[in-house]
């Protein structure tokens, strides 16, 4: 038995991280197109995120794989000499002012986009929804975002789920 | 008498911090005896453009089910999701939260003598088209520049205030910024009322030692709320001044995972504990192990925690930043230092330095009462009792 929850808008994501801190499910499936949401976010034991969209390649935030590249640079850097210091204090500074513009101007650009692809997006999730509550049966859908409320209610209503929205 | 209030700003499980000072006020109410209701409309991002009928229509079908499922109630609060479409701008935010609050109404409707919005824009300005009457307003809002620098949002903000029963405040910060922009005409609608301080579970305690290197840190941790500038005071200070100084954040929030790399890169993990998020009851006890409270934002309009510290009994070091100049700028020299906001981590570290070396004019005692009489939940809850007696009357 699991319960779902649907987040297509980001924005929210630590309210759905805190939503199932506060109220503990013994497992839950965050069905999201923007893990990377989540990940500076304490996520409790038995969550897990899945994306609705069959072509991106899930990559588990939680889990960081630097690069040969990065390794490298880290080495150097470290390696004692004042030139390698400086050159990661300037990296580390200009890294910080880009993640955070980055991710101002991704989520931007997703709240802008949303409406072209929201469509197929739902229908994606339905079908996941479809396959989750086969495998598992779903007891309960949280919506943290009103735009996923229609497909949530409308797979709500045919299999008898509550729906919230939080 | 029954007080509605409506806010935007409340506490909830996704943040113990927001609007604290809000449930606070909320809290001194109950407990002088008066019955207040709160409505939480909370911001869902949208996009562009208007909501569609289906999620409009799907929202109120969910209602129809059971109110609760949509309208829930945390902390003895009615939060109402409110779709605000993107690019709407604060005059769509306004509209977007008359819609939302109007729609719950219908299922949870309200009862009340007086509504007391917390913000002028959107709140405020929504209860004002809803008609509600008679109207408080506090203005809390940091952005509140941004508001009136917008001809659209400051024609509806300056309506709002002329429409209000009674218009604060909670700084003079804020206030001269509506004067600046509306003349003395409009500025004089708007009085300054404070946010409570409740000291209630904040232990005050006499530091023996005057060594300045239990730093702590209370709140959001944020580029914006100076969390680069306190790190690298931090470790100038440790650099120049005390190795074993230390450094305590009580706060989440998206700058942290900088500040922890910050530390490892610089040597400083050892010194640097991260409390993350915590109960506001639980404050005491963490200003009770500081020495120092450090508060490098750039804006504020209160500042709540410096205050908090200062009712614990800490030398509090903080840049000029509208909201501390406002709070006890007066008693600048018995509670601590205000630094220039443009200072170096290096001038930050040095003037902490050289209080630690001469905190001869520093008088806790004095620092702490003056909190108790200006911010203390009795003198508020009073003035505001006032407020409501008199614009029901």
């Amino acid at each position: 038995m699991i319960q779902v929850a649907i987040i297509s808008q980001p924005l929210r994501a630590s309210h759905c991280a805190a939503y199932f801190a506060n109220e503990p499910a013994s497992s839950v499936v965050i069905i999201s197109p923007a893990a990377s949401a989540f990940a500076n976010l304490n996520l409790q034991e038995g969550v897990e995120i899945r994306s609705p969209l069959p072509h991106e390649q899930f990559h588990d935030p939680r889990k960081s794989r630097p690069s040969d590249l990065r390794q490298h640079l880290k080495t150097w850097s470290r390696g004692g000499s004042t030139i390698g210091m400086r050159f990661e204090s300037l990296v580390r500074s200009a890294s910080w002012r880009l993640r955070y513009f980055h991710r101002f101007v991704a989520v931007g650009r997703q709240i802008r986009s949303r409406a072209k692809h929201l469509e197929d997006l739902h229908d994606r999730v339905f079908e996941q929804l479809e396959d989750l509550h086969e495998s598992s049966t779903i007891t309960l859908i949280v919506t943290f975002d009103v735009f996923d409320l229609p497909i949530a209610l409308r797979f709500g209503e045919a299999h008898n789920i509550p729906v919230l929205v939080r | 008498m029954k007080v509605n209030v409506v806010t935007p700003w409340y506490p909830d499980y996704a943040s113990a911090y927001s609007g604290i000072f809000v449930k606070q006020q909320v809290d001194a109410l109950r407990k002088a005896g008066i019955d207040v209701s709160v409505e939480v409309p909370q911001i869902f991002p949208a996009p562009a453009g208007e909501i569609p009928t289906r999620v409009t229509a799907a929202m109120k079908h969910l209602a129809d089910l059971n109110p609760e499922n949509i309208y829930f109630s945390v902390e003895e609060a009615r939060w109402i999701p409110s779709p605000v479409p993107s690019h709407s701008g604060y005059v769509g935010r306004s509209d977007a939260f008359a819609a939302s609050i109007l729609a719950k109404r219908h299922y949870f409707p309200v009862d009340a003598d007086v509504t007391h919005a917390h913000l002028g824009m959107p709140t405020a300005s929504a209860l004002s088209e809803l008609g509600d009457a008679p109207l408080v307003v506090t203005e809390h809002q940091s952005t509140l520049g941004r508001i009136l620098g917008n001809p659209g949002s400051a024609e509806r903000y300056r309506t709002t205030i002329e429409s209000a029963d009674a218009f604060f405040c909670v700084s003079n910060t804020l206030r001269s910024q509506i004067v600046q922009t509306f003349g003395n005409e409009v500025g004089d609608l708007v009085s300054i009322l404070p946010n409570i301080v409740d000291l209630s579970n904040i232990k005050f305690t006499r530091r023996s030692d005057n060594a300045f290197n239990r730093w702590i840190y209370i709140g959001t941790v944020a580029a914006h709320k100076g969390a680069e500038l306190l790190l690298r005071s931090f470790s100038a200070f440790s650099r120049d001044h005390d190795h074993t100084a230390t450094l305590t954040i009580v706060g989440g929030g998206p700058h942290l995972p900088w500040v922890e790399r910050y530390a490892s890169a610089h040597g400083l993990t050892p010194q640097l504990h991260l409390a993350g998020p915590q109960p506001h009851e639980s404050i005491g006890s963490y200003l009770d192990e500081a020495n120092t409270l450090v508060h490098l934002s750039p804006r504020e309009t209160f500042g709540i925690s410096s205050l908090e510290g200062i009712g614990a009994g800490l030398p509090i070091i903080s840049l000029r930043n509208g909201g501390a100049e406002s709070a006890w700028g007066d008693f600048e020299k018995q509670c601590g230092v205000l630094i220039e906001e443009k200072a170096a981590p290096v001038e930050v570290s040095n003037h902490i330095a050289a209080l630690r070396d001469d905190p001869s004019e520093l008088n806790p005692d004095v620092a702490r009462r003056m909190v108790l009489e200006r911010y203390g939940p009795s003198t508020i809850v009073n003035k505001l009792i006032e407020t409501y007696e008199r614009v029901m009357a």
